[in-house]
């Protein structure tokens, strides 16, 4: 068979947003080459890799020439079918000058030099779902066409988080791979991690790709395995077959084997530049001429169809999106909201669900009339009871007449002037990542949901309560923005609406179907509110990753880019010593550095460097709430401490009156 | 038992009171205090604006070579900031040093090249900042030393003042001068 006659498979690098010649590229594909432009566009766009179609050498170089020249990255391979599956690790060690991998059947050695290629996946399918939620959310709620991209170090975390896989393919000296291996956590001894070595298994199996990466300094890592729309690489779901995994690893397998091709074939290199005048007004005009000769920007010089083309061209340009989402006013351009935090300890959610317990333990004692009910019959006749409900009340409306009083006696400060400590400040919310309610859907800088479902006395009991009070937003008024932190504090004011489970996420069609038995409450500060906030300023903590974390990621992405990676190649001899490797790392540390540098002069800006939260001293009230004005809400706590008080001398006097009448003293 | 409830009401009503006393004297004392801060706060920017200056000047010099006069001002002004004693020589040197800068500004218009200089640029900016955000915290300290001389004055905090000794405190007053209307001519072309 000649080489023409090889089956080939055209893969293309997805990028997150198609530039106006490549579109024009889509509807010349469709032209020439009859491929559809709509399939080819969804291929182009996401996170991956993606075969736009195969064939012979012939047909698929041609157009890999057109992708090629409008910056795409194009793979034109031989795919190899796999000669053998990677051997499962059981132990490994480090010598002076090699990291050994023992495996069932041999022992693999890495020495520095040794091409390797690994592949990072999440066989459990969590990266996939994660990702397409991520889409969901960026052309729901963010409103954008442009694909949203997980970067490495989150990708890296969603796989360790779930069932993480990793696989070594070693290449030899005359290409293709020569040895495979598969670690999996807790099923290889991780002792010759060394100093790297922890309990945790996948923590263990996050060292040692840190370990592989560092022993080999021709090292590239995949981690895109199921984000890929490739032959034979899919990820099978548990509800597909009982052998979903035995699949899944197989699909693996074939998708490490397309790795080494892509590796040792390389990208198509790109001659050309992008061709002038390419867009795809130009293209669409020339095919309404029936002159698909002249698509190539010919058709614009024909008078008229200038015009023509350029409105073309603005409809459907994706690079329109990416400029609007730029702009302050369509937002975005936002980042996602940020994972919640563990909390540190705290007495309130024990002392909340802790007073739940005992009423509800004092509701069935009571009834089932044992001795502990008795106690508590004794503590209402006696007085008590009451007595502690009268303190209780007491003093929750002296904590709210102290506020109250606080509030009024805190001078309100502009954003732009604003001292640390305590501050009051008044001011139109923002947000500051890209929050949406979950029910509702819509943008918001603060929300809260409550689920409620019936229990077998048609009560509604609660079961679930969620909130962003871990998102930051920012406070605007007519003199600058600071941000918030709303952890810890007491947030009011909210817009309320309710609804039955099924009626959320209805813009999805997950779910069509209202069940009676449940419901939402959900509470939300809607973006543009005013806001009054009572809070602590402080200087704001850059929190980030390491210089070392920096370093590193660096390295990682000076690997993935071939070309600039052998510029280090000093001797030309098409490998990287460990003296050019020490170079291209003090060269990335120079580089980390001097970035850290630019970015702490960049960090002047009042939101960056100032936040208004919680004070380390818990005394300190910390209230944020949507408000007309600071009267309003005094008015308001006012109200309840007086409905407290006198709540607290009704619940004193009855204690008061049953003590008299249990200890005889009324005579 | 009517004579229990009414003991009772009676305890409560002493209760409430002394633990209004108590919010209310702790509530002067937090105002009190806040006054002092935020005299203080102030004082935290014009420090601020004292450790700029030095830089500003040495970026005038090499363009103000006429204008010595206007510079020596400046720091003859910020020596006066620094041997300050008391609390109304402070804020008379403060003022004064507000005037020189003033006029220092006035001056750069006649000098291009130091208007477009990069490093003046954003020493006039950051300075003009300054400015801007110690007008804002001499409003917030009136703005304490007014809700602290109404609580003071007010029924039935007055209750607690008086017994207390809880004296009146002065508002940030500017110098007189600075109220006169500021005269625009402009000339006849």
């Amino acid at each position: 068979m000649s080489e023409l006659t090889v089956k080939q498979m055209l893969i293309v690098e997805q990028v997150p947003v198609l530039t106006a010649p490549q579109q024009a590229c889509l509807l010349q594909l469709s032209t020439q080459y009859g491929l559809d432009p709509f399939t080819t566009r969804q291929k182009l766009l996401g996170n991956g890799l993606a075969m736009i179609g195969q064939g012979v050498k012939e047909q698929t170089e041609k157009i890999a020439d057109l992708l090629g020249g409008v910056a795409l990255k194009v793979f034109n391979v031989a795919p190899t079918r796999p000669r053998f599956a990677p051997e499962r690790l059981r132990s490994l060690e480090i010598t002076a000058d090699a990291l050994i991998l023992t495996t069932q059947k041999r022992e693999v050695r890495i020495e520095p030099g040794m091409k390797v290629i690994g592949i990072l996946a999440d066989i459990s399918g969590a990266l996939n779902d994660k990702v397409s939620k991520r889409l969901l959310a960026h052309s729901f709620y963010r409103g954008t066409t442009v694909s949203a991209g997980l970067d490495e170090a989150e990708i890296r975390r969603i796989i360790f988080m779930h069932s993480p896989v990793f696989d070594l393919y070693i290449l030899g000296p005359k290409g293709g791979p020569v040895a495979a291996v598969r670690a999996l956590p807790a099923k290889f001894d991780p002792t010759g991690l060394g100093k790297r070595v922890g309990i945790s298994s996948k923590g263990n199996l996050s060292a040692l790709v840190d370990l592989v990466e560092e022993w080999s300094n021709d090292f590239s890592l995949h981690t895109r395995f199921g984000l890929s729309s490739l032959p034979g690489c899919k990820i099978q779901s548990p509800q597909e077959g009982n052998d979903w995994e035995a699949n899944t690893l197989r699909s693996l397998v074939q998708f490490g084997w397309l790795m080494t091709d892509l590796a040792e074939q390389g990208p198509r290199p790109q001659p050309e530049p992008a061709i002038e005048g390419l867009t795809p007004g130009g293209v669409a005009a020339g095919i309404l001429l029936g002159r698909p000769d002249l698509a190539a920007g010919g058709a614009t010089q024909l008078p008229g169809v200038k015009e023509v083309a350029a409105a073309i061209d603005e409809e459907i340009s994706d690079e329109a999106d990416l400029k609007s989402d730029d702009s302050p006013d369509v937002d975005s351009g936002l980042p996602l909201p940020p994972y919640p935090v563990k909390e540190t300890f705290s007495w309130r959610p024990i002392l909340n669900y802790g007073a739940g317990v005992l009423i509800v333990l004092f509701f069935l004692v009571v009834e089932s009339g044992s001795a502990m009910g008795r106690w508590f019959s004794v503590g209402f006749q006696s007085g008590v009871l009451p007595g502690l409900l009268g303190i209780g009340c007491f003093f929750g409306g002296f904590n709210l007449f102290l506020l109250k009083r606080r509030i009024e006696n805190t001078p309100t400060s502009r954003i732009r002037s604003l001292a640390m400590g305590m501050v009051e400040i008044y001011g139109r919310a923002s947000r500051q990542y890209a929050l949406v309610a979950p029910m509702t859907q819509s943008p918001c800088v603060y929300y809260r949901v409550r689920r409620y479902r019936r229990d077998s006395r048609n009560n509604w009991r609660q079961t679930s309560d969620t909130n962003s009070g871990h998102v930051p937003f920012l406070l605007e008024d007519s003199t600058g923005r600071v941000t918030v932190d709303p952890r810890g504090a007491s947030i009011s004011g909210g817009v309320s609406q309710n609804g039955a489970a099924g009626q959320a996420n209805m813009l999805f069609g997950l779910r069509g179907e209202s069940n009676n038995n449940e419901k939402w409450v959900e509470e939300t500060i809607a973006e543009g509110t005013s806001l009054y906030v009572l809070g602590t300023a402080s200087i704001r903590k850059i929190e980030g990753p390491s210089l070392q974390e920096r370093k590193i990621e660096k390295l990682r992405e000076l690997k993935l880019d071939r070309v600039a990676f052998h510029a280090y190649d000093a001797d030309g001899d098409g490998r990287i010593s460990a003296e050019e490797w020490q170079t291209a790392r003090e060269d990335v540390e120079d580089q980390v550095l001097r970035a850290s540098l630019a970015h702490k002069e960049r960090a002047a800006r009042q939101e960056d460097a100032i936040i208004v939260g919680r004070s380390p001293h818990r005394n300190r009230p910390f209230v944020i709430a949507a408000t007309r004005s600071e009267t309003h809400l005094t008015r308001k706590y006012l109200v309840w401490s007086g409905i407290l008080m006198v709540g607290s001398m009704f619940f004193s006097l009855w204690g008061l009156v049953a003590a008299l009448n249990y200890f005889s003293l009324l005579r | 038992m009517a004579i229990w409830i009414l003991l009772g009401v009676f305890l409560f009503a002493v209760l409430v009171t002394i633990f209004y006393v108590i919010a209310v004297y702790n509530g002067l004392v937090h105002l009190k205090n806040s006054i002092d801060k935020d005299w203080s706060n102030i004082d935290v920017l014009l420090k601020q604006r004292f450790d700029e200056l030095p830089k500003l000047i040495k970026v005038c010099e090499g363009y103000m070579q006429h204008e010595r006069q206007t510079l020596e001002a400046v720091i003859k002004a910020r020596q006066m900031v620094g041997g300050a004693g008391s609390e109304g020589q402070k804020l008379q040197a403060q003022n004064a040093l507000t005037d020189t800068l003033r006029s220092l500004f006035m001056v750069v218009e006649r000098y291009p090249d130091l208007k477009a200089d990069k490093s003046f640029r954003q020493l006039g900016a950051r300075i003009t900042e300054i400015e801007d955000q110690i007008a804002d915290r001499r409003e917030l300290y009136n703005d304490t030393v007014n809700l602290y001389n109404i609580r003071i004055e007010q029924f039935p905090d007055m209750l607690v003042a008086k017994p207390f000794n809880f004296n009146s405190r002065r508002l940030w007053k500017i110098d007189p001068a600075h109220r006169q209307d500021v005269s625009v001519s402009f000339a006849k072309g």
